[in-house]
């Protein structure tokens, strides 16, 4: 039987019935890498951008699935903006993490920390991008889980009800490395939000 | 030929300084519009003042006496060189000979100001229109500058006060026993027109500046307006944590609008609009109050997906022609973190000439310092403002006003058609007479021009290419003042040769004027099919005018007035004013805007940002713009008209941090940090609107301002061997200056 729904399931994305729409939040630090990975999956193309200010929206297609995604600037002052952004339970929260600056990581964990312990969007999806793992001595991907102190959440995308999906990916985008598996992660979280129906 | 002296004299440039003499040459030759960027309020000590009123031509024209009019003995008439009218010398010129000669006719005073005999209106008007939904400490700053300002203003100049929220007050200054205020619905469904405001004031009589009721001079109402500063409250709306407040932003404008068009008709007058959030409640609302309802992205405006976009923006478009009705300008103070608005709003600042600002609240300096400078910079009136103005220019029969671009509402042509007006339109065109609401001496207007001259009527050698710009404008003190530009350029022999017109070229003009063309259409194309326009018209320009054997572009060269023109292009295709990725509408309406005002240098510098080199070996140096500048052992100064940076190298940065500046052996580190910020804070003096001024070292997140701004000549793919003092590796595969120009050389040589 299953092979009938799977030909029904193709023939109404065909005519674009599954088609639906997903909000991404884009937050982390200034020079994290936000602005690059946008443009990248947006344009295909790496580039410089200067420091954002104020928040854009840009949209891209992944699956059936078409994507907003806000992109924040990452300055301390602009960070009191992130809470308008993120407002909606199913916007799925994209947190950028540079891995080879060092010094400003126990900023980016303490802001992730907040917003992890946030009761005001405990049910939004995170996913923890690693950027600009071509730098030498940048943390991996287990590395990264451990010193963000990860280990107590539950990764995945879970069907349990009372736990938000969360998960931790690194990528380089000069490499052109991760940024598949960022979408299609993106796409899987966005079916399940979907499914859930808050 | 020296471009510098005609704009130091006469404040005005042209693209083109040699014309050809006929349509046909003109349109095959001129590859960049013949134009000019005139600067009404251009200053020098030199320019004449008068104190009697001009002397017009009695023909069909309305130019003025000017140096290029022909007189001859016994001077009794004077020959009009626009419509060629012979016209009488009033009693007063009688008395002129060889010898002396009135002002207006020194060969040398192309430029003139007429004192006009109308009556003097009052000092500028200054209406303050103030949003009360702010955080606490947003508001306590504003209510601070704005009390500083009220210590500023000339104590006979008047100032009202307008408040909004969810509703809109209008406070009686003139009732000081207590605050009193109008209120307004802010979700009215129409705006508030004069004729309304005055039945709902009451007492039409008193609506007027003698009465002294809702604007009262500075003088007579600085410490109660003080004491409602201090007491001003955040609006009372309660709002829950999922929504924006409610700014009925529309309305205050029409209501301040109305209030001086119904108090203050045709008196010079200024609407300061501090706003600190999105426009939400009523007209002119540009998004929702749900959080969840997200402010409208470039992305959807483009695809006609923003709600209140078209509506919103006519709306503001028809307050900015009310107020320039009555000769008004508007000023924006957009501070805010996100958008407010700005880009369905813009029309109403272009329209009446007011100023714009950006910034990230009321408590930045990018605000503090932009709207101190607007009083400060002018404690003895020195500075010279216009209000109420008006421009118009006048051609010879030779050619015609295509339109211009910048700060204006153009004023449609009376009955029959003008002589001077093309009806080939570029910019806001289809007249040769202007409205502008308030000037100064920044403001910067471009005027596209074309000639219309048949290729068989060949042009008298008496009769030479002259434009005349006549502005008139009440200045600081009230009094109406009459500015008349006469300028005279070459006409090219028959055949227009190419060395001739090429002589004339001014690549800075040129490419300024093409800019301000270009942000002209985006507001209404696509920003690919500008960049493809661009470079239609550069390949075509360099083509006819470089040096080049066909088909091969190692022949190719180009005359150095010709030479950093594709410079200038390759910029202005990667600045923001033709990107949009990374800018919200709000940021590209502003950035657009100022290159909308500014004179030739300043919009240089917004196209292709200065850099200068500090180091220990020797004076500061001007450097290019690129990635090879940056090396790790020196300073460096970015000017990016909106953004000034000075960047350390890794090397400096190290020695900083180390505190070796404050070791007595190394004065000279102690002084090479020094200067850069000594030539930073000259920048920031006379910058307006006051810049982002940022201090960063080499590979911080904020170095990025610079990074994204230079050519980047060396990336992570082009494997040049890293040396630390020869430049930095960018990240990009963006298009560089030398790949740009390669491509340039293979179009312009093909055949």
């Amino acid at each position: 039987m299953s092979f009938l729904i799977d030909w029904f399931y193709n023939i109404w994305s065909y005519f674009g019935f599954m088609n639906r729409n997903s909000n991404l939040t884009i937050v982390g630090l200034g020079n994290a890498g936000k602005t690059t990975l946008v443009n990248y999956i947006v344009n295909d193309l790496i580039r410089v951008y200067m420091p954002t200010q104020k928040p854009n929206k840009n949209t891209f297609k992944s699956g059936n699935t078409t994507f907003n995604a806000f992109d924040l600037g990452g300055q301390k002052i602009l960070r009191r903006l992130w809470r308008d952004y993120i407002l909606d339970p199913n916007t799925i929260i994209v947190f950028v993490i540079d891995t080879a600056d060092m010094e400003s990581f126990t900023e980016a964990k303490a802001e992730l920390q907040h917003i992890l312990t946030s009761s005001e969007v405990s049910q939004n999806p995170i996913v923890i991008v690693g950027t600009k793992t071509d730098i030498p001595n940048h943390l991996n991907r287990q590395q990264l889980i451990q010193a963000l102190d990860l280990q107590p959440y539950m990764l995945g995308i879970n069907t349990d009800i009372n736990s938000r999906p969360l998960e931790v990916l690194t990528l380089s985008v000069v490499k052109r490395e991760g940024v598949k598996e960022l979408l299609l992660w993106l796409t899987q979280c966005s079916d399940y939000c979907y499914k859930r129906k808050l | 030929m020296n471009f510098d002296q005609g704009e130091e004299r006469d404040g005005v440039r042209f693209s083109w300084n040699v014309w050809p003499t006929s349509r046909v040459e003109a349109t095959r030759k001129l590859l960049v519009p013949l134009g000019c960027m005139y600067t009404p309020l251009h200053q020098n000590p030199e320019i004449v003042q008068v104190p009697y009123p001009p002397l017009h031509c009695k023909g069909g024209c309305s130019a003025i006496l000017n140096p290029f009019c022909t007189i001859a003995p016994p001077y009794r008439t004077w020959v009009c060189p626009f419509c060629l009218q012979h016209n009488q010398f009033p009693p007063q010129y009688a008395g002129i000979s060889e010898q002396s000669r009135p002002a207006e006719l020194l060969p040398n005073v192309t430029t003139i100001e007429y004192a006009l005999p109308t009556k003097e209106s009052a000092l500028p008007v200054y209406l303050f229109v103030v949003d009360t939904c702010l955080a606490d400490d947003e508001l306590a700053s504003l209510m601070d500058s704005l009390t500083m300002s009220l210590s500023l203003i000339p104590e006979n100049s008047y100032v009202g006060l307008v408040t909004f929220g969810s509703m809109v007050q209008v406070y009686e200054l003139g009732f000081t026993a207590c605050p009193k205020s109008y209120v307004f619905r802010g979700n009215a469904p129409q705006a508030l027109k004069a004729a309304t405001l005055i039945e709902k004031l009451g007492a039409p009589e008193t609506m007027n500046l003698q009465a002294k009721r809702f604007l009262v001079p500075v003088g007579e109402c600085e410490f109660s307006l003080t004491s409602i500063f201090e007491e001003i409250q955040k609006d009372p709306m309660r709002v829950s944590g999922d929504k924006r407040p409610p700014r009925s932003t529309g309305m205050a404008f029409s209501v301040a609008t109305s209030l001086l068009q119904a108090i203050a008709p045709n008196t010079g007058a200024r609407i300061m609009a501090f706003i600190g959030g999105a426009a939400t409640h009523g007209l002119g609302m540009v998004v929702g109050e749900e959080l969840k309802e997200p402010i409208r992205s470039h992305h959807d405006i483009s695809r006609g997906k923003s709600k209140y976009t078209n509506q919103a923006y006519k709306f503001y478009k028809s307050i900015g022609e009310q107020a320039i009705s009555s000769g008004h300008a508007i000023d924006i103070f957009s501070c805010s973190l996100d958008q407010v608005g700005l880009y369905e709003m813009r029309e109403m600042v272009k329209l009446t000439g007011g100023f714009m600002v950006l910034a990230d609240g009321f408590s930045h300096p990018m605000f503090q310092q932009s709207f101190q400078k607007i009083f400060s910079r002018d404690p003895d009136h020195h500075f010279k403002m216009g209000y109420n103005a008006d421009i118009q220019v006048c051609t010879s029969r030779y050619l015609k006003v295509c339109g211009g671009i910048g700060h204006m509402s153009p004023i449609p042509v009376q009955s029959q058609p003008s002589t001077y007006v093309s009806e080939n339109e570029i910019g806001l065109g289809g007249t040769s007479h202007w409205k502008i609401g308030g000037l100064d001496q920044n403001s910067t207007f471009a005027f596209y021009f074309e000639i219309t001259n048949q290729h068989t009527n060949p042009i008298p050698q008496d009769q030479p290419g002259l434009i005349q710009f006549i502005t008139s404008y009440q200045n600081n003190l009230g009094k109406r003042i009459m500015r008349v530009t006469t300028v005279k350029r070459e006409w090219s022999d028959p055949q227009a040769s190419i060395p001739l017109l090429a002589n004339g070229f001014d690549q800075e003009t040129s490419a300024v004027l093409m800019a301000r063309l270009a942000v002209f259409k985006a507001e209404t194309d696509e920003l690919p099919d500008i960049t493809k326009w661009l470079d239609k018209m550069l390949i075509r320009l360099v083509s006819k005018y470089s040096e080049h054997r066909k088909d091969d572009p190692s022949s190719f060269n180009l005359a150095p007035n010709f030479s950093i023109y594709p410079h200038f292009m390759f910029h202005l295709r990667r600045s923001p004013f033709l990107q949009a990725f990374n800018n919200s509408p709000d940021e590209s309406s502003f950035y657009r805007f100022m290159l909308n005002r500014e004179n030739v240098s300043n919009s240089l510098v917004m196209i292709q940002p200065t850099l200068e080199k500090y180091s220990f070996d020797g004076p500061p140096t001007p450097v290019v713009l690129s990635a090879t500048s940056i090396s790790f052992d020196t300073i460096l100064l970015l000017d990016t008209f909106f953004c000034v940076l000075i960047f350390h190298g890794e090397k400096i940065a190290k020695w900083r941090k180390a505190g070796y500046d404050k070791e007595p052996n190394y004065a000279n580190f102690k002084d090479l940090l020094l200067a850069p910020k000594m030539d930073a804070s000259h920048i920031l003096k006379d910058r307006f609107p006051y810049p982002r001024y940022i201090e960063c070292d080499q590979h911080s997140g904020e170095a990025r301002f610079l990074l994204a701004t230079i050519d980047p000549n060396i990336t992570h793919n082009n494997n040049v061997p890293q040396d630390p003092s020869k430049g930095e590796v960018v990240f990009t595969e963006d298009v560089n200056l030398h790949e740009f120009l390669n491509h340039l050389k293979k179009y312009a040589v093909q055949s």
